[in-house]
């Protein structure tokens, strides 16, 4: 009995906080700090929203909480290095591995 | 004799902290606090219609006016990106109706904390710290760096004002977060254009001796992030609001955690108490709960933070 209801809690933590927790990397040649972005696009791509941005230092970590949705992760620094990624979340934390690269 | 009351009546609003019934308390750089019954239209809502028109009316004013963090500083790099990637780049998140967009963010809590940053001053060169955020759900929307299971960052406090979490050094810690709109005040507070809401808030900063750092973070991103609205009801909650809402621990000895986060409400028009609000105007002075800036302990976390209704 103990080994299932550890299993039926882990489970609903896992449910009540889907996301994205990345980690934020990039070559010496970019700058050291990084704008992460998240969006989403709308009506077949007509229109797009930007859900919420923060500044993460090279080699530092983020958390964004979401519903479950299609999502655009995009970082860059003020050097013109980019990362691009689509992110398909259902109900879970998805990790990114945020690597920049110089364009 | 109706002349004489009437002046009567604004000499004593003008001199007091308190407004009077059917008033609003609003701010502006030349006249400080007012209460009036209707908002007066300020000469324009830019820099430099607003200078002229300082200088000449008031010219000592304008000469004592502090530079520095006042001024209008360059776009930052990320404001161009930003304009460039999303057209609702200039407001706080996804915006509808005059307020946030709660559909396309998860929680509850129609107050949205777009961006509370917390920065620390310590007299240690180095020193462990947790801070734990001990509500039992809260409803955040990002966090930097990302928190533990225990909703908590762990680290260091290095160099006396930077922290250091697993190896990477921060400017500051940062978190968005939904709150209960019925935990917030919505009594005391004041109106004010664009470009002196903006002012007010450095000044209330100012006055509770915010590091540089969180002043200049803080005039850098909001310029850029609150909507281009010609008026703002400013509703201030400090310690006395945010810390039974969002309680937070701090494992540091001789520690103060000073919080202020501006709850702002845009108005297309002058605020008119004639007109249907979504929360009261503003009618009382914000100062008497306002943290003081004067008493220094060993280690000081202040954290600033503007929000925006969402529905």
């Amino acid at each position: 009995m103990k080994p299932l209801l550890i299993l039926l809690l882990s489970t609903t933590t896992a449910w009540s906080a889907s996301g994205i927790k990345g980690s934020v990397h990039s070559p010496d040649s970019c700058s050291g700090k990084v704008m992460v972005w998240l969006s989403l696009d709308k009506d077949n791509y007509k229109e797009r929203l930007l859900l919420m941005h923060t500044e993460v230092p090279k080699e530092g970590t983020f958390q964004f909480y979401l519903k479950p949705g299609n999502y655009q992760l995009r970082a860059s620094d003020k050097t013109g290095c980019e990362f691009l990624e689509r992110v398909k979340l259902t109900d879970s934390v998805k990790t990114v591995k945020v690597t920049l690269v110089k364009k | 004799m109706k002349t004489i009351l009437s002046l009567l009546m604004i000499l004593f609003a003008f001199s007091s902290h308190a407004c009077l019934v059917n008033q609003i308390r609003i701010w502006e750089p030349i006249s400080g606090y007012a209460c009036v019954q209707n908002y007066p239209t300020p000469p324009a809502d830019c820099i430099v219609c607003q200078q002229s028109y300082q200088n000449t009316i008031n010219p000592i004013w304008f000469n004592q006016f502090p530079t520095a963090i006042f001024n209008p500083q360059p776009q930052p790099w990320w404001a161009t990106q930003g304009n460039f990637f999303y057209p609702n780049f200039n407001y706080p998140g996804v915006w509808n109706n005059n307020q946030i967009d709660v559909n396309y963010y998860p929680g509850q809590g129609q107050v949205h904390a777009m961006k509370p940053n917390v920065y620390v001053e310590s007299i240690h060169n180095e020193k462990k710290f947790t801070f734990s955020f001990t509500a039992p759900d809260p409803s955040f929307i990002s966090t930097t760096p990302m928190l533990d299971n225990k909703n908590s960052w762990k680290g260091k406090i290095i160099n006396k004002d930077r922290f250091e979490v697993e190896d990477t050094i921060y400017d500051y810690l940062f978190y968005d977060i939904r709150l209960p709109k019925e935990k917030m005040q919505f009594e005391r507070g004041t109106c004010a254009t664009r470009e002196n809401t903006i002012v007010w808030m450095l000044e209330d900063l100012l006055k509770m001796s915010y590091p540089a750092i969180a002043l200049q973070d803080f005039e850098e991103h909001w310029r850029v992030k609150i909507p281009n609205y010609p008026y703002f009801c400013i509703y201030p909650q400090y310690n006395n609001e945010l810390d039974p809402t969002l309680p937070v621990v701090i494992s540091v000895d001789q520690v103060r955690f000073t919080r202020s986060l501006y709850v702002l409400v845009p108005h297309q028009k002058a605020p008119d108490l004639d007109d249907p609000q979504i929360v009261p105007l503003p009618a009382n002075d914000p100062a008497e709960f306002r943290p003081s800036g004067l008493i220094k302990y060993e280690t000081m976390f202040k954290e600033w933070g503007v929000a925006f209704l969402g529905e």
